[in-house]
């Protein structure tokens, strides 16, 4: 963990406010601390802790998002809300971290980790999914990164637009700070694999129809209310990857109550295998040492 | 029918369950794995001195373990809900941000440590497995022949360690039987002077006796000055590829692969190039049959086993912390860990010694 951290320290060195200030479509409270979390797509999500959070993560936490570590390196933030889908989320692409001092403040690399940060009142933390950028800058994937493939990703959202329940229940609602044009043109190629898989080649036509269609309408009406409208590109064609990401994902993590996956076994099989290699092995032991 | 198998085998066995150990954190294909390198050691290692060493590789597993563990307890990032052991937390000044001093222990930090710790042990035992299993002398004779000097040099130097231990228990032995008792410091210089002078007797033996055989005498064949050259550059080329290899963001395409197998077979190249130079025969070579053509794919395929587990669900491979679940049991994985114990049975018997009529 802290070799990442260092690793993550070092590559943040140039990266220090690279454009993007925090915008926080939100306002909260001057005892809260403001998270703005932009996913892959684009899609930015702003929410307010519950409180004063005493680390980076806990801020995370109480302002509505669900984390998961990486699995090799406890306290590397592996994905935010199910994203990436696909756990790849260390190279070259991860969750950097940043800090703002208040709404509408440059972005700061954080040079500590979430887990120990802790947030000051008022100000705003910052998560984005990128190779290194601030949220709403633009993004750092580019020289011998893999090219996002050429197809234009929009898919129909199986579900509802997501205006996330749990930001909303904390006073605010999705929004996107950056404008549309990042979030259209960063776009493409960031659907998961499976969530490609999924769609059907119909679907994709309606669906890039519509998108395009909606995108040109929020183009419009960003002259006239640039907030709303961003909120609207984001809340209707990014984050609807994002919830196919979700899908897949939220079905491969494993739950305790959940019955065992195709191609894997429970655990006491593995007992038995354990106990059986385990104890002839023994048995060879003790009886070649006679 | 009994034989040593070939050392190449083994360690071509041992480097697959290797990397199938690297490849996860889950700790019952951990304990599996480590299960099965103990039935093969169990079940196929020699009489030699080597051999009875693969305990204490099991016991530096175990070391690794344990200081994993204390070194998470005092420095580590706690995380998890169920609280195990409470300490306070020192706090540091901001130049040393990010460092946790201490803190309050929960159980999914601790299990994801230990189980990080079980994977360099099983790591370790596997390299201590083929150790035990390989005699490391033969390994020596089967490399390339551009390398036969060094191969020569390494292998006097080897038996140098337990020969100077014999040499001093003998000298030990003869001043017991001479009624000159005396322990500890004292007797030091009185047995360095005739065990120095045993080694060096011992040494010009092993001289003579190897010029006669032949060893050291120069062909005048020629071995060209580039050669050399060959080999060097092969070498710089790997450490070349392999950084671009490591590190493909930030470093031009071609540096990876291609420069990486360049220099393979540039130092390959030169390897062959300058061994047929060098006019030597094996004595009593040891044969490669199918019995260690089977080890090595019983590795491999462990190997692949776990790539193909962590390549069609990558979840299984871990432990999952969050929330903690019980560890689930890839069948792929099973099913190459099934290979790796199958050396216990498919390898002949090693030699043992006669042990006269039982």
């Amino acid at each position: 963990m802290l070799r990442r951290a260092l690793v993550a320290l070092l590559l943040a060195v140039p990266l220090v406010s690279t454009g993007g200030t925090a915008q926080a479509a939100v306002t909260c409270t001057a005892e809260q601390v403001t998270v703005v979390v932009q996913y892959l797509g684009g899609g930015q999500v702003t929410g307010c802790s519950n409180g004063d959070p005493g680390t980076g993560v806990d801020a995370l936490r109480s302002a509505g998002f669900s984390f998961q570590y990486s699995p090799r390196e406890p306290g590397f933030v592996c994905t935010i809300d199910s994203n990436p889908g696909d756990g790849k989320c260390m190279k070259p692409k991860y969750w950097s971290y940043w800090h703002a001092s208040k709404p509408g403040a440059a972005w700061t690399y954080s040079s500590e980790g979430a887990c120990t940060y802790n947030p000051t009142p008022g100000s705003v933390e910052g998560w984005r999914f990128d190779c290194g950028a601030a949220p709403g800058a633009a993004s750092r994937c580019t020289t011998s990164s893999p090219k996002p493939s050429p197809k234009p990703s929009p898919k129909p959202s199986p579900r509802p637009a997501p205006t996330p329940s749990t930001h909303a229940t904390t006073g605010s609602g999705a929004q996107a700070g950056s404008g549309a044009s990042p979030s259209t043109t960063g776009k493409a190629g960031t659907v998961s694999a499976e969530a490609k898989a999924k769609a059907k080649a119909k679907a994709k036509a309606n669906a890039r129809d519509t998108a395009k269609a909606k995108a040109t309408k929020a183009k419009a009406k960003a002259k006239k209310k640039p907030a709303a409208a961003a909120a609207v590109v984001s809340a209707s064609a990014t984050p609807s990857q994002d919830t196919i990401a979700n899908a897949a994902a939220s079905q491969s993590v494993p739950r305790a109550s959940e019955p065992a996956r195709r191609g894997t076994l429970p655990w006491w099989w593995g007992a038995i295998a354990l106990v059986l290699i385990g104890g002839t092995a023994g048995a060879v032991t003790v009886v070649r040492r006679r | 029918m009994t034989r040593d198998l070939h050392p190449v085998a083994w360690w071509g066995w041992a480097i697959g369950v290797a990397l199938a150990a690297s490849l996860t954190t889950n700790p019952l294909l951990l304990g599996l794995l480590f299960c099965s390198v103990w039935l093969v050691v169990a079940n196929r290692r020699g009489s030699s001195p080597w051999a009875r060493a693969f305990r204490l590789y099991v016991i530096l597993g175990a070391v690794v373990i344990v200081s994993r563990l204390v070194f998470y307890v005092l420095v580590g990032f706690k995380f998890g809900v169920h609280l195990v052991l409470r300490l306070p937390s020192i706090p540091l000044p901001d130049w040393a941000a990010g460092i946790q001093l201490g803190g309050d222990v929960f159980l999914e930090g601790l299990l994801a440590a230990a189980c990080l710790g079980l994977r360099l042990a099983v790591l370790i035992i596997a390299i201590g497995a083929a150790n035990a299993l390989a005699n490391p002398k033969r390994l020596l004779r089967s490399l390339p022949r551009a390398l036969h000097e060094l191969g020569t040099a390494v292998v006097v130097s080897v038996s140098v360690a337990p020969q100077l231990a014999e040499s001093v228990q003998r000298v030990m032995r003869a001043r017991h039987l001479r009624g000159e008792a005396g322990r500890g410091l004292r007797v030091v210089p009185r047995v360095a002077l005739p065990v120095l002078q045993d080694t060096l007797d011992r040494s010009l033996l092993l001289a003579s006796a190897m010029e006669a055989r032949g060893y050291g005498s120069h062909t005048d064949r020629h071995r060209a000055a580039w050669l050399p050259a060959v080999t060097l550059g092969g070498l710089v080329a790997v450490s070349l590829g392999m950084y671009g290899v490591l590190d493909p963001t930030r470093s031009p395409l071609w540096m990876g692969i291609p420069v990486m197998s360049v220099g393979v077979s540039m130092c390959a190249a030169g390897i062959w190039l300058s061994g047929r130079a060098v006019l030597v025969t094996t004595y009593r070579p040891d044969p490669w049959r199918l019995a260690e053509t089977l080890t090595v794919l019983c590795g491999i395929g462990c190997a692949a086993g776990m790539l193909w587990a962590r390549g069609t669900d990558p979840l299984s491979m871990d432990l999952q912390t969050q929330p903690l679940t019980a560890p689930l049991l890839p069948v792929t994985a099973l099913v190459g860990i099934v290979l790796a114990a199958l050396p216990a049975v498919i390898t002949p018997p090693p030699v043992r010694p006669y042990r006269g009529p039982q």
